[in-house]
């Protein structure tokens, strides 16, 4: 976001004792001089907040936002049309609902001046996204969108583009407190969690099933489904030959199956399938990925670092462990050159780790390179240092010979293939110092 | 020394006096122990010239059935998913249990661990079970295995191995006891699970007589198994399959080195029951319903088959019912003497079983082998007494009353429509 201090940037406004609202379309008999508060109709006017009365407004909410470069704004919508970052929603533009709506923003209003002027005019995302957070009942919280593909959004976030990112940030460094909300299933092609969830064959993928019974036939003890029986309106035992003529004297029902119309494979139990509907890509259950979403509340250290006009204290766990990593083995390096100490960096692929995600998704991909990067963190010396990279796992052992290694390597890596229900293809291999700035991943 | 301490009778007695005492042993039992060994000793030496290979990694499916087996379904299943060979599919039956199995099969399915699960309700017994699974598997190699056993991890690679021969349609593996240690009974079983499976079926291997390619864990071409109709009525529905594979012109072979181990019945009642249900079986179907096989006037007589009924005649019914007809003899001709005759013959078991266990061994040693040693001295008369006891009531139970037909193996409504033979 670019700064520019405007009439309506929320310095213009800390002065004023009266708040202005922009009124966005609304007919004339709505109003009268008994309002806390004055009315603008032009957005270059100055103003704290906007009150869109009817849906010829409701287009240009955002855009008279974006041009104000106020993402602090207070929004209500008494139109019919949906504008999900609002925060105020009452539809029907009545006298009573217009008297709520001003209610609602002066309250926001109010917190929004008691922002040090350095956070109203701070235009880090994670900055306006925490100011938000405290002028909006100090919670961010999540609601189900269907008109996006990820299903979820955040209206107290505005316009903030995917504002989770900068909450978890946040959540990170304690200003803002996590809690689960829901899990979506995301489409591996397009990251939509607009899917249509439903039974497949587990042959040929196709949803045209049906039930069908089995039958057991007593005296050649055959058991099949009974369209294998079925002959016309007689039953007769294709393995036999024999007529089934009587229920429960020469045959009984004792299961259920499901079939397949469009191959006619017989499943015992029939799998969950994805259908994404906007890129129409189909995929196993186990293959898609699914997705956290959470909601966050304000914390005491996240308020007290707000109201002292300071958001800092930001962490990124990876970034911290790659600069980490480089700064160790950095030093290593330089130790090594000096004092002529040894030292070994190993890295551990896993050749076959696009091939487990094929067969087994994801979900079980993921497990599995958490489950591997454990037990190599279980398996070396306190003194070593791990790093998970995206495609590799790196590991620094100070003072050791690379001589030293081979032994452990060869056990590291017989526990992963052992331990892990899928082969990752792990493999362990050195890593010359040439080689290293190419391993490790520019920034997270 | 008295007459009747057995070194004294050794050390004195006649040779032919002793070849006219101990004839039941010398004509009967060794024979057929050193024919097993050194069947077994050629058999190692030309293992590896015949050893097949299959090519590829075909799907191997796995059937599974069991009736309310919710405790060991867990762990026989994942033994399955340690198998070295990977290109499998684990189907599973659950025939009409209420001990919550189908809830365990619904869990494993949801892990991933098992790739079908059929349910039966009413029970249907394991032969319809088996077959609805076999229409339910996918690959062209079938292994049937029981709900109690847990296998080596190279146990489906090794039992498939033979079927990479065209003319091969069944492969029985081998058999372990699991819990030789629980009770004296079980030990026993395990030497017996030693000497006949192990070593016994390797001798039959030899001279491709393999007659039952074992419910516990065997495999099959699924051209074989359709070519017969999958299996009949039980009970005895493994043996009953392996016959009519046979007579179809399959061949069956024993695969030695396919290890799967199972619990055997630790108690003596447990034992009995079984037994008594297998020695029934083998009557209703050898002599009965598969009788044209020995009949050489008959269309279907073979000579390979009836050389393996020849060995089931001689090894299970002559030697069974000729035992005691011997002891009678015995008492008749050297009155209290021949309890020292009896001991001689016993301790000539025991070093039979002796060399027939270290053979067995010799041949295939499994880590731990060696606790079952103890057993192996009171196997012989346990084998004499207990077994040929069970064997020759069954037989008469069968041939008298037909009672295999009222087992409770298979689901009474089931039973009554069966064929009789």
């Amino acid at each position: 976001m670019n700064l520019t201090v405007t009439q309506n940037s929320p310095t213009a406004h800390a002065a004023r004792e009266v708040p202005q609202f922009l009124l966005l379309s609304s007919p004339p008999n709505l109003l009268r001089d008994d309002f806390r508060c004055r009315f603008v109709f032009g957005d270059e006017e100055v103003f704290e907040g906007i009150i869109v009365v009817n849906g010829h407004g409701a287009d240009d909410v955002e855009a008279i936002v974006r041009r104000s470069n106020n993402f602090l704004l207070p929004i209500a919508n008494l139109s019919d049309a949906a504008i999900p970052f609002a925060d105020y929603h009452g539809q029907g533009a009545s006298r009573g609902r217009l008297e709520d709506a001003v209610d609602a923003l002066m309250r926001i209003c109010e917190s929004v001046r008691q922002l040090p002027e350095s956070i109203r005019l701070n235009d880090e995302a994670e900055a306006i996204l925490l100011a938000r957070v405290h002028t909006r009942d100090g919670i961010l919280a999540p609601a189900y969108d269907a008109s996006v593909g990820r299903m979820i959004t955040y209206p107290a976030a505005g316009l903030i583009d995917e504002p989770w990112r900068h909450a978890d940030r946040l959540a990170e460094a304690g200003l803002l407190s996590k809690h689960f909300f829901d899990r979506f299933h995301c489409c591996p092609s397009c990251g939509s969690s607009r899917l249509n969830v439903r039974e497949e064959c587990s042959t040929c993928h196709s949803a045209d099933l049906f039930d069908e019974t089995t039958i057991h036939h007593f005296r050649c003890a055959h058991q099949a489904v009974e369209r294998q029986f079925r002959q016309g309106e007689k039953l007769v035992c294709p393995k036999c030959s024999r007529e089934l003529r009587h229920f429960g004297v020469d045959y009984d029902k004792p299961g259920l199956t499901t079939a397949c119309r469009s191959c006619g494979h017989v499943n015992d139990d029939s799998l969950v399938g994805f259908v994404c509907v906007d890129c129409e890509s189909k995929h196993d259950g186990q293959a898609v990925a699914t997705r956290d979403w959470y909601e966050y509340k304000m914390t005491a250290v996240g308020e007290r670092s707000l109201l002292s006009g300071e958001v800092t204290s930001r962490k990124d766990g990876r970034k911290d462990a790659l600069d980490t990593f480089r700064l160790m083995v950095g030093q290593g390096l330089r130790i090594s050159s000096r004092y002529d100490k040894s030292l070994t960096i190993l890295k551990i692929a896993f050749a076959k780790a696009d091939q487990v995600r094929k067969q087994h998704g994801e979900r079980v991909l993921a497990q599995a390179r958490t489950h591997a990067l454990e037990i190599v963190r279980g398996e070396l010396r306190d003194t070593d240092l791990v790093l998970d990279t995206e495609d590799n796992i790196l590991v620094y052992m100070p003072e050791t010979d690379t001589g030293q290694t081979e032994t452990p390597h060869r056990r590291l890596i017989d526990r992963i293939r052992s331990t892990l229900r899928v082969d990752l293809g792990a493999e362990a291999s050195l890593v010359a110092v040439e080689e290293l700035s190419r391993l490790l991943p520019m920034h997270p | 020394m008295s007459v009747f301490d057995p070194t004294y009778f050794l050390s004195n007695a006649e040779p032919s006096t002793l070849i006219g005492m101990l004839w039941f042993l010398l004509i009967l039992d060794i024979p057929r122990y050193t024919f097993a060994c050194i069947s077994v000793v050629v058999y190692e030496v030309f293992r590896r010239r015949r050893k097949h290979t299959v090519v590829g990694e075909p799907l191997v499916s796995i059937v599974i059935v069991g009736h309310n087996e919710r405790p060991t379904i867990r762990r026989c299943i994942a033994s399955l998913r340690e198998q070295s060979y990977r290109n499998i599919e684990i189907i599973c039956v659950d025939d009409g249990s209420n001990d919550g199995m189908a809830e365990e099969l619904s869990k494993l399915r949801a892990e991933g661990l098992v790739d079908g699960a059929l349910t039966t309700n009413p029970r249907c017994g394991k032969p319809s079970a088996c077959n609805l699974a076999f229409g339910r598997a996918r690959g062209d190699l079938i292994v049937n295995a029981d709900v109690d056993c847990t296998f080596d991890r190279d146990a489906i690679a090794n039992i498939i191995a033979p079927l990479a021969d065209p003319k091969v349609g069944a492969v029985s593996g081998n058999i372990g006891v699991r819990n030789a240690e629980e009770s004296l009974i079980s030990g026993l079983q395990s030497v017996e699970y030693l000497i006949s499976i192990s070593l016994g079926k390797r001798a039959l291997d030899f001279f491709n007589i393999v007659t039952c390619a074992s419910g516990a864990f065997s495999a099959f071409r699924r051209q074989a198994l359709e070519s017969v109709g999958g299996l009949d009525v039980g009970p005895g529905e493994d043996l009953d399959l392996t016959l009519r594979l046979r007579k179809a012109g399959w061949e069956v072979r024993f695969a030695e080195d396919a290890w799967c181990l199972t619990n055997v019945p630790a108690t003596i009642p447990g034992f009995v029951t079984q037994r008594l249900r297998w020695e029934r079986d083998a009557i209703r179907l050898r002599l009965r319903k598969h009788r044209d096989v020995i009949n050489p006037t008959n269309r279907a007589f073979y000579f390979s088959e009836f050389l393996h009924n020849c060995e089931f005649l001689f090894t299970n019914i002559i030697v069974t019912f000729a035992f005691p007809f011997y002891l009678i003899w015995l008492f008749f001709q050297f009155g209290s003497g021949a309890w020292t005759i009896l001991v001689l013959v016993m301790m000539g078991y025991v070093l039979l079983d002796f060399i027939a266990a270290g053979c067995a061994l010799a041949a295939g040693y499994r880590p731990g082998a060696w606790r079952i040693w103890p057993y192996v001295i009171p196997y012989g008369a346990f084998n004499a007494f207990v077994m040929r006891g069970i064997r020759i009531y069954a037989y008469l139970q069968e041939w008298i009353f037909r009672t295999s037909y009222t087992d409770r193996y298979i689901p009474k409504r089931v039973l009554e429509r069966a064929p009789w033979y």
